[in-house]
This record gives structure tokens, sequence and C-alpha cells, in this order.
């Protein structure tokens, strides 16, 4: 996918911004797994100009100044003020989605849609959300979806990172697939400075701000951030709705990208008009 | 050279199917399995085993940082550094934690240590760790993508806080201070040496090299990974135009002496496979937050991996241990002629030696103290004779007064007085 720096921060540094597709323009937000292009983001590029930016914060000069969420709450203004996009829907997934309600919490007029895919941003003692920090590949990719075996996990990087488990990083199929392991330790690095130790940055606090048409999108079997956390968007933003998808864990738009992109064509469809 | 001996503390009495039955020595270990009363037995056994190290002739004795585990438990080396300063006069006081990071204010790691140094006469060795990700990230919490820097920022404002004379203000990242004016400042002038334990972190290599500290790579892979690592930082200290002095590098050996070979391994196997095989029973989930290590770090130890990536190694036996080198087992022969070997081919100063190892018991554990201490120690001292060590206390025995053990005598109380 082609791809473009845009500089923020006064120039201090850059993101890295893919975009795919034409129409009206709707900004995504990744998750923890990075940035990957799908068939859901392709489905979505059929009739949107989509702006996917890739998370900064990991190994690059934004490393020196991004530490909190409301560091990459500003640097994101900053790239939406860059491409001059205003009155614009955004879409986040897992800690995408926990970035795009901070941003439409900080400043509620700038979006005219808010869709989030299994966001992160609360956290209950009692029912916690599943340590990703902590555990082996082999269980992250059995908690993030529903079949890890099955097609969709096969799409991610999850499993280049199992073939390299498999076959030994001294082998020659485990070598090559060294990078995606950086990869996976650079995305996960960046995520931990926004969900480390664990993912409430006090978005309760804000989370009332947010004015546009808000819908909450979930897999019936997320493993990773328990369904129950719905309500916690479901109380927080003014008129949300929520959308349950089947057979789906945190992984949901790999695993249904149909079902996802049909679950927020309401809210985007009211934003056009 | 000089010789300390190290000692990790470690719960000598987890049960025999603890690496079958719970998933993890460190920051999940069951609480059920620690019993005070126990505790108190080995806190003091580890105390004296010390003591007698340093009234054997050990040239110093080294405590250390670990959090929520049996591995090691002790937290807070700086109260185990207190009791022995009071109770050694000749040895170093070789404190290789404060996970300097951890501290906010980092001060207080200035504060204390200044304390030891003072109260030891000048004897205190700075250790200043990263730490482990389980001790720091998953234990404390600190953030993996923010550790490296925020421990740099705390290295630099504690060297401050010891060597500026005027009340300064420090506008950090991690830390605002408007007045930092530490007392007690430290004995030793301009600070006590400081040495930084490493896990293979190839980043830490040049920053020792170029700060002027002792790198002292602690690792129980044995001397033939050692030997790996220590190149690099040689090979690093090279491409700096830095003088290769062995002063500037430590390692850690586990040691076991006795009178025969099959002597050695009847007394002491079991409690080397307990080592080995329980007290580095750590899930591999905690081995390495993501933001831990470095990329470049990630990449080169990737690609030095054997074997299946994220796999358990297998259990290990005493003949493994003693063939791969992560023991120097024998007679006090043979492990001086091993340790002289080792002092020289990894070309370090410093050798600390782990004298209690696993579930070595109080009195086995003093037995290879005082063989170490009395028939191996004497004979490696001439070893980089030639070389002076910058990095070794002042021990300040011409500013104080060198004081007997003070003995409280309690007045005994007359009847009817």
């Amino acid at each position: 996918m082609p791809s473009t720096q845009a500089p923020v921060a006064a120039g201090r540094y850059e993101i890295e911004v893919v975009e795919e597709g034409s129409g009206p323009p709707v900004l995504f937000l990744h998750g923890i797994s990075g940035l990957q292009w799908s068939p859901f983001l392709d489905a979505l590029a059929k009739d949107h100009r989509v702006v996917a930016p890739r998370h900064p914060g990991f190994g690059d000069k934004s490393q020196e100044e991004l530490d909190t969420v409301h560091d990459l709450v500003y640097a994101y203004l900053d790239l939406l003020d860059a491409l001059d996009l205003r009155g614009v829907p955004v879409l986040g997934h897992s800690l995408g989605g926990m970035i795009a309600a901070e941003l439409a919490a900080t400043q509620p007029e700038r979006f005219s849609a808010v869709g989030l895919f299994a966001p992160m941003g609360f956290f209950h003692v009692d029912e916690p959300t599943f340590d990703f920090f902590a555990c082996t590949p082999r269980e992250m990719a059995a908690a993030f979806f529903v079949d890890p075996a099955g097609p969709a996990a096969q799409s991610s990087g999850e499993a280049g990172l199992m073939r390299m488990v498999q076959a030994g990083a001294k082998s020659e199929e485990g070598s090559a697939l060294v990078e995606t392991y950086v990869e996976r330790a650079k995305t996960l690095a960046t995520a931990a400075k926004y969900l480390w130790p664990l993912p409430n940055r006090g978005l309760w606090k804000r989370i009332h701000r947010i004015t546009a048409p808000a819908t909450v999108v979930w897999g019936k079997q997320d493993r990773v951030v328990p369904p129950a956390y719905a309500q916690d968007f479901l109380d927080g933003i003014p008129g949300a709705q929520v959308q349950w998808v089947e057979d789906a864990s945190h992984e949901l738009l790999l695993e249904q990208p149909d079902a996802c992109l049909a679950a927020v064509s309401g809210v985007l469809g009211a934003a056009s008009r | 050279m000089k010789l300390e001996m190290f000692h990790l503390h470690p719960y000598r009495d987890l049960p025999d199917d603890f690496d079958e039955k719970y998933r993890s020595v460190w920051v999940d270990v069951p609480s059920h399995l620690f019993d005070p009363v126990k505790a108190h037995q080995m806190y003091n056994d580890t105390l004296d085993e010390l003591e007698y190290a340093a009234a054997l002739g050990f040239d110093g004795i080294c405590v250390n940082e670990h959090h929520q585990n049996a591995y090691g438990y002790m937290p807070s080396p700086n109260i185990m550094a207190a009791s022995l300063a009071r109770r050694t006069a000749n040895t170093a006081l070789i404190v290789m934690g404060n996970s300097i990071a951890l501290y906010n204010p980092p001060i207080r790691v200035a504060e204390e240590m200044a304390m030891l140094d003072c109260i030891s006469g000048g004897r205190l060795v700075a250790g200043f760790p990263t730490g482990t990700s389980m001790d720091t990230n998953y234990a404390y919490g600190t953030n993996p993508a923010q550790l490296r820097e925020k421990y740099y920022e705390a290295s630099d404002l504690i060297i401050r806080a010891w060597t500026d004379p005027d009340v300064f203000a420090w506008d950090g990242r991690f830390n605002q201070l408007r007045y930092v004016n530490i007392w007690p400042r430290p004995m030793q002038q301009p600070h006590p040496p400081i040495w930084v334990p490493g896990a293979g972190s190839i980043e830490t290599w040049e920053w020792c090299l170029r700060k002027e500290f002792n790198y002292a790579y602690l690792s129980y892979s044995g001397f033939k990974r050692g030997k790996q690592v220590l190149d690099g930082f040689w090979k690093k200290a090279d491409e700096m135009g830095i003088e290769k002095n062995p002063y500037q590098a430590g390692f850690l050996q586990l040691v076991m002496v006795g009178e025969s070979e099959s002597e050695v391994e009847e007394k002491y196997g079991a409690h080397a496979e307990y080592f080995f095989n329980k007290m580095l029973h750590v899930y591999p989930g905690f081995g390495d937050a993501p933001g831990y290590r470095t990329l470049d770090t990630i990449r080169a130890g990737l690609l030095a991996q054997t074997g299946r990536f994220g796999d358990r190694p297998p259990r290990s036996t005493w003949k493994d241990l003693v063939e791969n080198g992560n023991i120097v087992a024998g007679t006090p022969d043979q492990v001086v002629e091993q340790l002289e070997q080792v002092s020289r081919d990894l070309h370090v100063g410093h050798l600390m030696l782990l004298c209690q190892i696993g579930s070595m018991p109080h009195d086995l554990t003093m037995e290879n103290i005082r063989l170490t201490a009395t028939k191996v120690v004497p004979n490696l001292r001439h070893v980089h004779a030639e070389w002076e060590d910058r990095w070794w206390p002042s021990f300040h025995s011409d500013r104080i007064e060198q004081r007997p053990m003070f003995q409280p005598h309690v007045p005994v109380q007359q009847a009817g007085a």
C-alpha cells in the first residue's frame, strides 16, 4: 500500500500514513496487532478515502516525546490539521478504538461519526482484560482469534510469529521471520506506552464529551477485552449503540470483515448525510 | 584480581514438584509456598554467610535486588548492606542493586547509598542495574517503553546529587525537583565506583564504557556464553579507543569446591539442579516485556538463538551443568585453574563467586565459603596484578577511626536497688 510521511509536532517527527480509495474520507486507527492492510479496509476503501496512520512511538524521534495518551492525541490532531481533515468519521480497533474515543472527547466537533471495534481504555479488576503483554505467541493467538488455526489467524502477523516459533529462529524459514518478530515487538512496545500495565488512562473522565453518532462493535467471543466492557462505552457516550458480531474474538476485523463493515454502515451513512 | 562473594538469597525450600506444578518462580509465584519462619532462618543464614566470607578474606561481598520471586528474595539490598556494614570492616560492600529507574524520586537511592558509604567508611560499590523485565515491568509496573530512558535520567540525577556542591533544580522528563541537596553526601570522592550489572544488552556496553562504569555480566549460562558477551564488550572498547583494563569488567560464576571430584558431585549435585531447574523456572511470558529490549538487541538475540524459539530449556543435570561450564566445580586446585582461565579468557578483573546455590543448606555453604576463601581466593590474586583497579572503593582508613565492634554492656540489676 502506498504510504506517505506527514509532519506533526511542529515538524519534530513524522507519522506514516497509508491512504487508499476515493470518496468521503474516513480515519482508521489500527489496534495492537499493528497496521495491516486487510479485506475489511479493502471493502471500506471501495467507497471511502481510507486514511490509516501507523501509531508513532517506538524507535524513532517520536519516542523522545510521546509519553502519555494525551501526547498521542495532540500528535493526531496535528496530523488531521496537516491533512486538512475536518468533520471526518473516525474508526478505531482495540488500542486504536481507545485513541479514537480520546480524540473525539478532546475535539468533539471535529468528528462526524465514531465507530469503535472492541476498544480498549477501561479496566475492571473483577473482570480483567487479557494480559497480552505477558503471554507466549501461542497463547496470544488463542486469545485473539476464535479459531487460532483458521484462515483469519493464518493471514495475520500472529501466524508469522507462530511459524517462526515452530521453525526456530536459526532455520532458514525462521530467520526470514525475525523481522516479523521485530516488527511485532515494535508495535507492542508502542502499545505499551498507552496500555502498560493496564489500559485505564482515565478515559472514563472524558468520554461523555463525545457528541458524534457512535457505534460500538464487539466480537461476542472476545477473549481479550470481554464483551461486558461494551457497557462502559454505552454508558459513557451519549446515544451510543452496540452491534454484536458472531464468531469473532478480538481480531473481529480479520475474522468477520463483512459483518464489521455492516455494523458501522449506519453510522458512516449518517456522517455523510 | 579481586574475588567477591555474591549471594542471591534464594528460597531454599520449594517443593520437589515446583516446576511441574507452577508456571513461574517469578512475578506470580504462589505466596502459600512462603514460610516466614523459614525466611527468618534463611535471612540470618545469608547474613552469616556473607560476614563469614568477609572475615575469611574475600575482597568484597555482593547483595542485589529482585522482586516477587523465590529465586532471590532480597527486594531491598540496602537493608542487607546496612547490617553488613556494621558487622564487617575491611571488605567492599558491593550493592548490585538498586534498580534506579524504579525509585521516585531517584535521589532516594543517592541518599541511601551515601548513608551506606558513610556508615561503612567508604567501602560501597554502587550498582546501577536496569533490572530484569520481571522485576521492573511486571512486578513494579514500569512502562517497558520508557524504562531505559528513565534509567539514564536516574543515573545522571544521582551522580549530580552526589557531586554538585550546590543546591540545584532538576527539570527532567521523568523527575521534576525544585531543590536537590542531599544530606548525607558519600564519603568517597567524587562518588562511589559504579558497577552496572548487565544481562547482555548491547546498548549497555557503550553506556558503561562512555561513563567509565564497570560492566558486570551476570548470567548463569557459564563462561562459554560469558566469553561471547565479554568479547562483544571489549570489541566495543576497541572501537571507542578505550583501554581494555580488566577491572572495568566483572563476571559472575557459580563455584562449588570439595576435597575430591566425587565428593563435589555427591554434596552439591542436587542443589545445583535445584537452582537451574527451579530458580530459573520463569514463565516465558514474563521474560521480556515489549520495549524492554531495544530492537537491535532483540534482532541480535534472535539471530543468536539456538533451538526452538520460546521453548523452555530441557531439565539440566549435574553432568550438563559442569560440561557446559555453567558451574565451576572440583577440588581447590581444579577450581583455581578454571577460574584463572575464565578471568584471562574473558579478561575480567572482578569475579563474583556464587558460593550459595539453590537449596544448599547453611552448613554446606559455610564449608564451600571456607574452602573457596582459604584455598582458591589467595591463589588467584596475582592475575591481572599489572593493572590498576579504578573501580574499587577507596576505603578511607586514613580518615576514619577503626573501632572495635561495639559490645553493649548492660548493667546487671541489683536486687533491692
